[in-house]
C-alpha cells in the first residue's frame, strides 16, 4: 500500500470509530466506560493517517522518498530481512472491513436471532437475593436479568408479584402462544453477552412485532419450562407499552 | 507513485515481487469505500435486516471495537520501545544468565496492561533491540495472561471463586516460564530475531521512528484482528452454544473443548474471563484450561505470530504453548479449584 492508501485507510477508521462514539451507537457492541478509549485510539488513527496522507502528498521528492516512498506491499510470509521495509502490508486494507460492515449492515443490538442461538437463562445456582426493592406505580422494577433469575431459583420471593421490566420481544416459537420477553447481559461487550428470557402469557395477549422493545409489568407464575436444556420462566401479563431502544441494550 | 528503489535485485535479500503487481493506492481504497456505499444503496433490504447478517455484524464490530483501543496502546508502546528506548537499556535490566531473563521477562509480565494483541509487536520490538528471544517469548506469554487488569477481570468475573484468578496467574506464569526455558535450550529463535530487526523503521528522529513503526504495527496487527474478529462472529453466530454443553460434562472432552474454544474465539484476554464465567456447565479446572491457553494460542495470536515471527517459527511455537498451557492449567487447577 502507498503512503496514502495507509493514511486513507486509517484515517477512514478513525473517523467512524469516532462516530461511534459520538453517536451513542458504540454502546450497541462495547460498554460505556470504552468510550474515552475509543476516543484516543480514534485520535490516534486519524493523527496517524493524517501523517502518512500528508507524507504520501509531500515525500514525492526529496532524500525521505526512496526510504519510504516506494509502494511495494510488504508480504507477510517473506523469509530474511532486507535493508528497507516496504510502506505498509496490504493486511492493513481488512480495517476497512469494520467499516465496511458499519455501512452496509446498519448497527443494531443482538436481538431475537441471537438470543435463539445462545442457551438463554445462564443463572450462577449460588445467587443469593436481597430483598426486592419498593414497588413504584404498583410494580417492583427489576431487569430482566433478575426476573428471570428470582423465578426460576427463588420463585417465593416473586410469585404472583407485579414486576415491571425491559426487554426486546422475542418469537416464543413451539413454546404456544406468547412471546419470550428477552434481554442480554454482557461481561465485556456485545461478544460476550448472553440472553435471559420470560415467557410471557396471558389472555387476548398481544405480541409486539419482534425485536421490539416493550416495558411489561409481569407476575411470575411459578411455573417453569424446558426447552433444549433452557429454564424458562413462565410469566403472566399485567401490561405492555413499546418502548424505544434503549441506550444501552444489554445489561452489564 | 514514486519510482522503486533501484537496488539492484539480491536474491539473498531482496523482497519476492513474483505476483505483486501495481501497489494499492489512494485511488484503490477510495474506490473500495465508495463501492460498499453503492453496494449498500442496491442490497435488498431483507438481507440487510436478516437476523443472522445483523448479529454476525454486531458482534464484527464488537470485537474490533473492543480491542481497538488495547491494539492502539500495544502499538503505541511498541512503537515508543522501538524510537526512544535505547537498546541498551533492555539489556541491561535482565540478567546475563539467559535462564534468570526468562524468568525476570516473565515475571515483567506483569507491567503491561492490555491483550495480546499489544504483547506480540512489543515482542517483536524488544528482540530486535536485542533482549535474548527466549525471554522476549516469555514475556509475549505472560503479559497478556497476568497483568493486573486482566487478574481484576477475573476477579470480578468469579466473585464466588476468588481462586480462580490466582490459579491463572501461576498457570499463566508456569507456561511463560516452561516455554522460555524451553526455547532457551531446544528451540532455534535466530529465524525470528532477522526477522524482528527487518522491522524496525529507524527514520531519523524519534518521532519519525515512532510514527512508522506504529503504523506499520497497527496495519499488520490490525489486519489479523479484523480476520480474528470475522472468524470469531462466525462461529458464534453458525455453533449454537448448547452444543458446547452437551460436550461440558465429560471432563476429557472438555478439556478439549474448552483449549479449542479458547483458540477459536480468540477473545482478549481482559474480557475472556467474563466468557469463561458465562460457561458455567463447565468445571472451573475446564475453564482455567479455557483462561490459559486463549493469551497464549489463539487464531489470532497465530494470526499476529505468523506476520512478527514467520510461519515456520509459528507451526512450532504455537502447539508447543498450547500443551504446556493446558497442562499448566490442569496441574494448577488440580491442586488449587
Amino acid at each position: 500500500m502507498t503512503r496514502d492508501a495507509v493514511g486513507a485507510a486509517l484515517f477512514v477508521l478513525g473517523v467512524f470509530v469516532a462516530r461511534l462514539v459520538v453517536t451513542g451507537e458504540y454502546l450497541v457492541v462495547v460498554k460505556e466506560s470504552l468510550a474515552v478509549p475509543l476516543l484516543l485510539s480514534a485520535a490516534l488513527l486519524v493523527v496517524l493517517g493524517g501523517a502518512a496522507l500528508l507524507e504520501g502528498a509531500r515525500g514525492r521528492t526529496g532524500p525521505a522518498a526512496s526510504a519510504d516512498g516506494h509502494a511495494d506491499g510488504h508480504d507477510h510470509d517473506e523469509h530474511g530481512g532486507h535493508g528497507h521495509v516496504g510502506v505498509a502490508p496490504r493486511m492493513g486494507l481488512l480495517l476497512l472491513a469494520p467499516v465496511a460492515a458499519l455501512l452496509l449492515v446498519p448497527v443494531t443490538p443482538l436481538g431475537s436471532f441471537a438470543s435463539a442461538n445462545g442457551a438463554a437463562n445462564r443463572i450462577d445456582e449460588r445467587t443469593t437475593f436481597d430483598d426486592l426493592p419498593e414497588a413504584v406505580d404498583g410494580a417492583v422494577p427489576l431487569d430482566l436479568d433478575e426476573v428471570a433469575s428470582r423465578a426460576v431459583l427463588a420463585p417465593a420471593t416473586v410469585a404472583g408479584t407485579p414486576l415491571r421490566t425491559l426487554g426486546f420481544v422475542a418469537p416464543a416459537g413451539d413454546l404456544g402462544d406468547g412471546y419470550l420477553l428477552s434481554r442480554f447481559t454482557a461481561g465485556c461487550c456485545a461478544i460476550d453477552a448472553a440472553p435471559f428470557q420470560v415467557l410471557v402469557v396471558g389472555d387476548g395477549l398481544v405480541v409486539p412485532p419482534v425485536d421490539t422493545w416493550v416495558e411489561a409489568v409481569v407476575e411470575p407464575t411459578g411455573e417453569v419450562r424446558e426447552r433444549g436444556g433452557d429454564r424458562l420462566p413462565v410469566v403472566r401479563l399485567v401490561r405492555q407499552a413499546r418502548v424505544d431502544e434503549p441506550r444501552v441494550p444489554y445489561l452489564y | 507513485m514514486d519510482p522503486s528503489d533501484t537496488v539492484a535485485p539480491d536474491t539473498a535479500t531482496a523482497p519476492a515481487r513474483e505476483g505483486r503487481g501495481p501497489a494499492l493506492g489512494l485511488g484503490a481504497v477510495l474506490v473500495l469505500v465508495g463501492g460498499v456505499v453503492v453496494l449498500q444503496q442496491l442490497l435488498p433490504t431483507s438481507l440487510v435486516t436478516s437476523g443472522a447478517l445483523a448479529t454476525w455484524s454486531t458482534l464484527f464490530v464488537a470485537l474490533n471495537v473492543q480491542a481497538l483501543p488495547f491494539l492502539v496502546l500495544g502499538v503505541t508502546v511498541s512503537g515508543a520501545v522501538a524510537a526512544w528506548l535505547p537498546p541498551e537499556a533492555l539489556a541491561r535490566l535482565l540478567p546475563a544468565n539467559r535462564a534468570g531473563a526468562v524468568a525476570v521477562a516473565s515475571g515483567a509480565g506483569v507491567l503491561l496492561p492490555g491483550c495480546e494483541c499489544g504483547s506480540v509487536p512489543i515482542s517483536g520490538r524488544l528482540v530486535a533491540r536485542g533482549v535474548p528471544a527466549a525471554a522476549a517469548l516469555a514475556f509475549m506469554l505472560a503479559a497478556p495472561a497476568i497483568n493486573p487488569v486482566v487478574l481484576v477481570s477475573t476477579a470480578v468475573a468469579f466473585p464466588n471463586d476468588p481462586a480462580m484468578w490466582v490459579a491463572r496467574f501461576v498457570a499463566s506464569l508456569l507456561t511463560a516460564l516452561v516455554v522460555g526455558w524451553w526455547y532457551l535450550r531446544s528451540g532455534s529463535t535466530d529465524e525470528i530475531v532477522e526477522r524482528a530487526r527487518a522491522r524496525v523503521q529507524d527514520r531519523g528522529t524519534p518521532l519519525a521512528t515512532f510514527t512508522a513503526t506504529a503504523t506499520h504495527d497497527l496495519l499488520h496487527a490490525g489486519g489479523y484482528l479484523v480476520v480474528g474478529g470475522a472468524v470469531a462472529a462466525s462461529i458464534q453466530v453458525l455453533v449454537p452454544r448448547s452444543v458446547v454443553d452437551a460436550v461440558a460434562n465429560q471432563p476429557v472432552l472438555a478439556v478439549v473443548a474448552m483449549a479449542t474454544l479458547a483458540v477459536l474465539l480468540s477473545i482478549c484476554s481482559e474480557a475472556d474471563a467474563f466468557v469463561a464465567s458465562s460457561l458455567s456447565s463447565f468445571s472451573l479446572t475446564s475453564r482455567l484450561v479455557f483462561l490459559v491457553v486463549g493469551p497464549a494460542v489463539d487464531l489470532k495470536l497465530v494470526a499476529l505470530q505468523t506476520g512478527f515471527f514467520g510461519r515456520g517459527f509459528t507451526s512450532r511455537f504455537a502447539p508447543t504453548s498450547a500443551a504446556v498451557a493446558i497442562s499448566a492449567a490442569l496441574l494448577v487447577g488440580w491442586v488449587l479449584l
